[in-house]
């Protein structure tokens, strides 16, 4: 923060910061650590990051784009997953405190940064591209507006990860179930009227554990800083394989 | 002809169970609340009935299918190596065990008491 506020004008914050450094710390540790926080106006998570960062330079977290868009600074806020960036702390702070954790679930590279090769894995199995057989057209795939709708609510998925590491599910098998956002994306090409391998994707999640390990939490859809809804993805792409016929 | 895997087969197999199980539930509910008062006369002559006989059979294998694949679920979440190391696979193994006996049992021992 840039401009210099006024004392008058501050107020104190404790955060308590997950903090491990697998080079330094025989194990994870919580560090207090309290900073000034502006009074007139609502700072995000992501600001109150930096500040606290000010005093701890090696605390580490991901960050990029700072509005909502890249999904980079998933985290675990007083709780609760979410982006850092958008999540002002009028919405989470309780008794002047912000408790702030990595991602559950995934191995933690260092402090709030967590290793996402797992979550990344399950995306890929679903194929999330168009997969079509046909000849390409002279132009270009084109839908109806209507078949275009079908994708709104699936389709503005940043993949941060906050879903699948709020998801039971996923802690106790992220090998074998696919998990919130990677359903969300199955779906989204499944619902796709230009995709051509509905069959072969389904065929896929027709085992005991990519899709069917879902058991209706919806922590997910609690979780979702874009307000989508996997569990209605998964109950969708359920419906599809109970009631397809060959 | 349906294609159904393992997962959709089960999750069909689960549901219909689950709605049997209520459904007898229910209809035994509604034997309690009609019957005015029930001894052990009333309640020997319901079990006279061939119908509710097989209607509790029916029940009692809903519940053995219901109670196998539900806890199945939960074995191969929580009893895992994840959990337990090396001791994950006997700790699942010997869950299952306990559970196909206690299902056995109940299964044998509804049957004598029905037929």
């Amino acid at each position: 923060m840039s401009q210099v506020i006024p004392v008058e004008q501050l107020k104190s914050l404790t955060m308590s910061i997950y903090r491990y450094d697998p080079s330094v710390d025989e194990k994870p540790y919580m560090q207090d650590i309290v900073i000034e926080v502006p009074t007139d106006k609502d700072i995000m998570v992501l600001d109150a990051l930096h500040l606290a960062k000010d005093q701890e330079p090696s605390l580490s977290y991901r960050r990029s784009c700072r509005e909502g868009v890249c999904g980079s600074d998933g985290m675990n806020i007083n709780g609760k997953n979410g982006l850092a960036c958008v999540t002002p702390l009028s919405e989470v702070v309780k008794r002047n405190k912000l408790t702030i954790r990595p991602m559950p679930g995934l191995p933690v590279v260092r402090d709030l940064i967590v290793d996402m090769k797992q979550f990344f894995d399950q995306l890929e199995k679903v194929k999330p591209y168009l997969i079509t057989n046909s000849d390409n057209p002279e132009i270009e795939r084109t839908q109806s507006p209507e078949e275009r709708e079908e994708l709104d609510g699936l389709y503005e998925c940043i993949l941060c990860g906050c879903c699948s590491t709020s998801c039971p599910s996923f802690w106790w098998n992220p090998d074998k179930f696919l998990g919130p956002a990677a359903l969300l994306q199955s779906w989204r090409f499944i619902a796709d009227s230009r995709d051509e391998a509905t069959e072969e994707r389904l065929d896929a999640l027709e085992d005991s554990f990519s899709l069917y390990r879902c058991h209706g939490i919806m922590n997910c859809v609690s979780v979702c800083p874009k307000g989508l809804n996997p569990t209605e993805a998964i109950s969708n792409i359920r419906n599809k394989l109970i009631n397809r016929e060959k | 002809m349906s294609k159904l895997g393992s997962g959709t087969k089960d999750f069909i197999i689960i549901r219909v169970c689950a709605v049997l199980i209520l459904l007898y539930s229910i209809y035994l509910a509604a034997f309690f609340i009609s019957s005015n008062g029930v001894n052990f006369k009333v309640w020997s002559s319901f079990f006279q009935s061939p119908l509710n006989k097989i209607l509790t059979s029916a029940f009692f294998l809903a519940f053995a299918i219901h109670t196998w694949r539900g806890t199945w679920a939960i074995a191969s979440d929580y009893l895992t190596p994840k959990f337990f190391g090396n001791f994950g696979k006997y700790a699942y193994l010997t869950f299952r065990l306990f559970v196909a006996a206690v299902i056995a049992f109940v299964l044998t021992w509804s049957f004598f008491i029905i037929w």
